[in-house]
């Protein structure tokens, strides 16, 4: 009791004592805060998590050779260092997947396309493949190639080109190399690659001389983010020719601004809800509280005092609220980035400045409609006994 | 207020005061040109039924309202030509309330209370706001929240309230309206002795007895004052 | 006496309904408002898988229709180069019958396509380049309907500078950009192809191998090949469901019950498997490299939407039960009174939970309404279509109105009810 009387002290004990009411609007203001830490902390991240998303369509920036202008011969080759020097350019946040084709020559002499691709890459990047069994990639191709046909070449036969041949091992010739190739596995796109024969990339280059023609590249990040991988590619490979897959991008940008815009009048909404709460407990909290505010003017406090007092009130509350709204927030954030994107959301600081001013303002505005019923208030009436 | 001290000298002066409450079934006329005055030192009580006016007066005199016409002067200063905030300053330095809820803030102790008084009027003084609990015979119960103390010792805390910042004029409405008979004869004893040291005390109570004490005694009745009976000080 | 009292009681909640505006006016508010922010989340919710879908089904094709007995493709870099005479060709008077299948609705687009090699005519001599035969903007008729289709709806992504050749014409001709360039092509010149002279309407840019080809109406491309009617493959966008596990079934392996369920859901596989029973010696296959990845997309903004709107809910509630207790706590008094008069507090119970549910109902009904609008606006902005009116959230808006009102209410009604009347009616003033 070594203290006097003093504004903090009073804002202290009213919040300290009447603990119940205080812990109405203490939640009202976490939620508040916790709402908007959650929705704002989506937002941040939304970008990322739903580009990511768009992985699922495999890739966004192809790299060919430059093609000679109108020709129908696609299979000029990119430099042998083209691969090291995307990887390098597109940064190891991408993936980098090169692609060989050649047109070989079934028995009954019709062509089919063969491929020789990275089928690791292909697995990770090409997730809608529908693949019935992988090739086993350790065995060593070299060796089937040079067993003179005893032990077939492991291959992943598209469902038309199964058709097709119709056989599980069959010879295919290149430049009049003939190889035995042997059905691992069938893959279904509902594309081209249905016509196709994809086999590990030395094999093929073993057996065609063929160097790979397509690098396909998955950039990750932002549209803005895979301009910039794209200019770097250019800049790092003069001589071929880089381009973005435009159908992918522009449907990713699109989606990913719609969503955006639709989070952003959710969260706008939500926050005129949550406000109406707040709103809600602060005139209870005046109201319950009308014959203290009585007594402060009876005693000579101003207007101005008394509507201090509550509104100083109302603002430790609602910093406090940030506090535990921003911690509840990014806990929900978590847990939303766990269920629905199945990766981890992690807490955004920057909008923290952003979440305690929605708080603040808030409680400042929730604070301000009872004010006036406070005003309005005839202490003597409330004071005066029945 | 550190006035000269004169007998004779009028603390509170009404004349023609005028209160209407405009309400949705038309105007009320709630003090009907009043016309009073209180010497500094008196003890008046003001007695009538409910809706005679009683707590219009209040409110007038304890400038928590202003009259719409007429002038009411208190301590020399008419309240009319006050503003808002020369009015609050003015409520906290002239008039000492006493409630017949005695209206202690529940979340602050005894001692609190009291210097909460002082905190609106000026600055806090926590040794005489322990003077002023020691008057009222409450120095031992300065650390307690108004739920811990019984109620005739919140209404002690009242009084050492209304006395702390020495108002002029106490204002005390039913101040043993809530209290059973050994608080309340504790309670006027100490209403007692604040008149017989030269406070100026309006009360307002249905108790007859408690309007025995009084110098003066007045009634209303429909918003008018009845011509004024022959009070205490000649009984005594 | 029971009687005397129902009417009594009726006509206390229509007063107090009625009276005491100010008191009830936060608590209407609150319930209005969550209602409609309910309504405008639940609408959303609802909504956002096909706004989006329709979004998605913009930038592609789900499903390749060929023919049946078809030789393989041979297509590198996006060009087909197989022997235009070898395989087999679709008939593009079927193609009107995708319009008939059960979801025909769904189906959005069909774009023929007919690659051929033609030979083009340069300063240099004569080239062999790739051109490519498309409906632009062609009129398909089934009965009395006709729809708009073409490849440039299919692939909203190219952008074109001048204009589409015109689908009945016979001597214009679009050109991909770099073939443009290196041919130094502009529109409005002429190009010599397979001995014909053709006006370039417009120049293309795609980002993929149409770059390098010639686009000419498929008409066009049926005559160079001497094969009126013949169409290569043909792709279908439709709005399909997104793939879950039902999809990837077989259909001929389910059971009567199950095939049904597979069949009348459209999922991109049973809408193939329905254009390959319309049409007859074809295939028609979902591209899996859009569904797949739609699926996942779209779930996962579905996914979000809800969540989001699970957080509106929760809000809504919040605000609903807090203004609901600030109500009751300022008519405190009342109950007391009521109490003090020798209301039971069945009827004071009664009482106030019928004028809650009353309030909830109005505020509820307010609220569908104002959050329909909403919901309505934010599509409008969002997605330039709005979102349609659907009924079926108002009960579920109503029914949560009502609840949470009461079990916000609930607590404070109790609390005043327990109270000793005299000590509620001397602590009011």
């Amino acid at each position: 009791m070594t203290h006097g009387l003093s504004l903090p002290l009073l804002l202290r004990r009213s919040l300290f004592h009447r603990r119940s009411r205080s812990l109405a609007e203490l939640v009202a203001l976490t939620v508040s805060a916790a709402v908007a830490t959650a929705l704002l902390t989506l937002y941040a991240s939304l970008d990322l998590k739903l580009h990511h998303q768009f992985r699922a369509f495999g890739a966004n920036i192809v790299i060919t050779s430059q093609n000679q202008s109108g020709s129908t011969d696609s299979s000029a080759a990119l430099p042998a260092d083209a691969l090291a020097i995307a990887r390098a350019a597109a940064g190891p946040e991408s993936r980098v997947v090169p692609f060989a084709y050649a047109v070989a020559e079934m028995q009954d002499g019709s062509s089919i396309v063969v491929v020789g691709a990275d089928l690791n890459g292909v697995r990770a990047m090409d997730s809608w493949w529908q693949v019935s069994r992988w090739p086993d990639l350790n065995t060593p191709s070299e060796h089937a190639l040079d067993s003179g046909g005893q032990v077939p070449l492991q291959v992943l036969t598209g469902v038309r080109a199964e058709k097709a041949l119709g056989a599980t091992r069959f010879p295919l010739s290149y430049s009049g190399r003939t190889v035995q190739l042997e059905t691992a596995g069938t893959l279904r796109t509902g594309d081209a690659e249905d016509s196709r024969i994809y086999l590990p990339l030395s094999a093929f280059e073993a057996w065609t001389g063929v160097s790979p023609t397509t690098l396909e590249i998955r950039a990750a990040g932002n549209t803005q983010q895979i301009q910039e991988v794209l200019a770097r590619l250019r800049q790092a490979l003069p001589g071929a020719d880089v381009h973005a897959v435009h159908q992918l991008v522009e449907a990713e940008a699109n989606v990913v601004s719609r969503t955006r815009s639709l989070m952003l009048s959710s969260l706008l909404l939500i926050s005129l809800t949550v406000a109406i709460c707040v709103l809600a407990t602060l005139t209870a909290s005046v109201f319950e509280r009308r014959r203290d505010f009585a007594v402060m003017k009876a005693l000579g406090a101003t207007q101005h005092q008394v509507g201090l007092l509550f509104f100083l009130e109302a603002i430790a509350l609602a910093l406090a609220g940030v506090v535990c709204g921003y911690v509840l927030g990014c806990g929900i954030a978590y847990l939303i980035g766990e269920w629905n994107f199945h990766t981890i959301i992690f807490p955004v600081w920057r909008i923290v400045p952003q979440v305690a001013l929605l708080n603040l303002l808030v409680a400042i505005l929730a604070a301000a409609v009872p004010l006036r019923i406070l005003r309005r208030l005839e202490p003597a009436a409330l004071l005066r006994g029945d | 207020m550190s006035g000269e001290v004169n007998d004779s000298e009028k603390i509170i002066e009404l004349r023609d005061a005028t209160r209407e409450y405009r309400g949705r079934a038309g105007t009320v006329r709630a003090l009907d040109s009043i016309t009073l005055s209180v010497q500094r030192g008196e003890w008046l009580a003001i007695t009538g039924p409910s809706g005679s006016g009683k707590s219009t007066l209040v409110n007038l005199l304890g400038c928590l309202d202003r009259a719409d016409s007429g002038t009411v002067n208190i301590a020399g200063k008419d309240v009319s030509t006050l503003s808002r905030k020369e009015l609050d300053q003015f409520r906290a330095e002239t008039v000492g309330f006493i409630f017949q809820q005695f209206h202690l803030i529940p979340y602050l102790t005894a001692l609190e209370n009291v210097m909460l008084a002082q905190y609106f009027h000026s600055m806090t003084d926590k040794k005489e706001a322990l003077t002023a609990l020691e008057r009222v015979g409450l120095a031992d119960r300065a650390a307690h929240l108004p739920s811990e103390l019984s109620g005739g010792e919140q209404q002690r805390v009242c009084i050492a309230r209304a006395l702390i910042n020495q108002p002029p004029v106490l204002l005390a409405d039913e101040p043993t309206g809530n209290l059973d008979a050994a608080n309340q004869e504790i309670v006027t004893g100490l209403l007692r002795r604040l008149h017989q040291v030269g406070h100026t005390i309006l009360m307002v109570t249905h108790d007859p007895e408690m309007a025995r004490m009084a110098d003066r005694v007045i009634e209303f009745q429909h918003g008018r004052m009845l011509p004024e009976r022959k009070a205490a000080v000649e009984l005594r | 006496m029971h009687g005397a009292k129902k009417p009594m009681l009726s006509r206390l909640v229509i007063e107090s309904f009625l009276r005491q505006r100010r008191r009830k006016l936060l608590a209407c508010v609150a319930i209005l408002l969550g209602a409609t922010a309910v309504t405008a989340m639940l609408a959303i919710g609802t909504s956002v898988g096909d706004k989006m879908n329709h979004e998605l089904a913009a930038y592609g094709a789900n499903i390749v229709v060929y023919p049946a007995a078809d030789t393989l493709d041979v297509q590198v870099g996006g060009i087909d180069i197989r022997p235009a005479t070898a395989g087999n060709y679709l008939n593009e008077a079927d193609l009107a019958k995708i319009k008939n299948i059960f979801w025909r609705n769904n189906v959005e687009n069909i774009s023929p396509e007919l690659p051929l090699p033609v030979s083009l005519k340069t300063r240099d001599g004569v080239r062999q380049v790739p051109a490519t035969g498309y409906w632009f903007h062609h009129t398909l008729r089934s009965g009395n309907e006709s729809w708009t289709m073409g490849a440039p709806a299919l692939h909203p992504w190219w952008r074109i500078a001048g204009a589409w050749p015109d689908d009945g014409s016979r001597d214009e001709i679009a050109i991909g950009n770099e073939l443009a360039r290196t041919l130094h092509v502009r529109v409005g010149d002429t190009v010599q192809v397979n001995n014909a002279s053709l006006r370039v309407t417009g120049i293309i840019s795609s980002g993929d191998a149409t770059d390098r080809t010639l686009l000419v109406p498929l008409a066009v491309a049926q005559q160079w090949l001497g094969r009126p009617g013949a169409v290569r493959r043909a792709y279908v966008s439709a709005l399909t469901k997104p793939e879950d596990a039902l999809a990837r079934k077989d259909p001929d392996k389910l059971s009567p019950k199950m095939r049904d369920r597979w069949y009348c859901s459209p999922y991109a596989n049973s809408i193939a498997y329905q254009i390959e029973e319309t049409l007859p010696h074809t295939r028609a296959e979902q591209i899996r490299r859009i569904a797949q990845g739609e699926g996942t997309i779209l779930s996962r903004i579905s996914g979000l939407m809800w969540l989001v709107a699970l957080a509106a809910l929760f809000a809504a509630g919040l605000a609903v039960a807090a203004s609901m207790t600030t109500a009751i706590v300022e008519r405190r008094q009342e109950i007391g009174l009521m109490r003090a008069l020798g209301a039971t507090r069945g009827v004071i119970a009664a009482l106030f939970f019928a004028e809650i549910a009353l309030l909830a109902l109005g505020g509820g009904l307010l609220g569908f309404l104002l959050g329909s609008l909403l919901a309505g606006r934010i599509g409008q902005e969002v997605f330039g279509s709005s979102i349609a009116f659907n009924p079926t959230i108002l009960p579920a808006t109503l029914l949560l109105a009502i609840v949470v009102s009461l079990a916000g209410g609930a607590p404070s009604v109790w609390q005043a009810m327990r109270m000793e009347p005299a000590a509620i009616l001397r602590e009011e003033a």
